[in-house]
């Protein structure tokens, strides 16, 4: 069976992906802030885990904080997890922002709380990272005291702290016209 | 015809070309979702992180330019190939992954139906492009404008 035309095809496209892996390889080790191109380096910079990144910032707290915040009011929760995920539980006096619905909780959350406000996102814990994405969108929004609680729902359930069900209050409310 | 494979030309130029600028911007970000894959052998990762946009930018603009129109749809034909498996792979691990198929232009989106059923769109868009995008309007003219170049200097 003839195969028309695939050679030129093929030229292209070899010269288009030799091209952009030099122009990329070359771009990168010219700019300021390129990427290191070690894996293993990249790994114990932490770079590849975002919250191991944000935990060694600073920003990242402890269990005994979250409790203390949540007992004297030092710091607001914002549960990142999914909707469903937080009215089936979540911790105490949280605020639900999932991170795969941002615009409309986040708006009603704005209302309320100032962006100097201190701030705890956590989502489920272990290898979950959408705190960290709902914890970026906040900073970018203008919230100036925004942590990181990595042990999430999974550390605080095992550690039998106290935990409550049901709907966002922000949701709850009626508008007031 | 040739209408169509012009606005199907341009179509995939300009996704690839967004798709590009974001990753290309925040290589710090988009390693990361190449690592989340878990696809590829560790070591590749940087590599990978740091050629693929600038490919996909290449890729974008000679489709639009209407330079090497083929050659550029099929390298964004095995592009989404290798993206699509990717996805579907983790998809059936069922893994909650962020596409990190546009960054910032559509952040957070999950890999699942939708972006799986998009990105399929695309594919086929991609293939009829490498198959016969030497017919669309206005592709090709580089190597005509050669020919007849070295047409002219031969006479």
């Amino acid at each position: 069976m003839a195969l028309p035309h695939w050679k030129p095809r093929l030229r292209s496209a070899a010269l288009l992906a030799l091209s952009g892996s030099v122009l990329g390889l070359v771009v990168n080790a010219v700019r300021p802030h390129g990427l290191p191109l070690g894996y293993a380096a990249l790994k114990q910079q932490g770079a590849l885990d975002p919250v191991k990144r944000l935990v060694g910032e600073g920003k990242g707290v402890a269990l005994a904080t979250v409790q203390t915040a949540m007992r004297e009011g030092t710091a607001i929760l914002v549960d990142a997890r999914p909707r469903q995920d937080y009215e089936a539980g979540h911790l105490v006096g949280a605020f639900s922002i999932p991170f795969n619905d941002f615009g409309a909780p986040f708006e009603r959350f704005r209302r309320v709380f100032p962006r100097e406000t201190s701030l705890i996102v956590y989502c489920g814990g272990g290898t979950c990272t959408d705190s960290v994405e709902v914890l970026d969108k906040l900073l970018a929004q203008g919230y100036v005291d925004v942590k990181l609680f990595p042990g999430g729902w999974e550390e605080w359930r095992k550690a039998g702290q106290p935990q409550e069900k049901g709907p966002d209050p922000l949701s709850q409310q009626k508008e007031q016209h | 015809m040739r209408a169509l494979l012009f606005v199907l030309r341009l179509l995939l130029g300009v996704l690839f070309v967004l798709a590009s600028v974001d990753k290309i911007a925040h290589p710090e970000v988009f390693v990361v979702s190449v690592n989340k894959y878990q696809l590829l052998p560790p070591t590749l990762v940087p590599l990978a992180a740091v050629t693929l946009p600038w490919i996909e930018l290449l890729a974008g603009v000679a489709l639009l330019a209407g330079i090497g129109v083929e050659g550029a749809a099929l390298v964004t034909t095995v592009l989404l190939v290798a993206f699509l498996s990717g996805m579907g792979i983790n998809f059936a691990r069922g893994r909650e992954l962020d596409c990190g198929c546009f960054g910032f232009l559509i952040p957070n989106e999950q890999v699942g139906p939708i972006s799986l059923t998009r990105d399929g769109l695309v594919l086929v868009v991609s293939v009829v492009v490498t198959l016969r995008g030497r017919r669309s309007w206005g592709a090709g003219w580089l190597s005509r404008w050669r020919d007849e170049r070295s047409r002219g200097v031969g006479k």
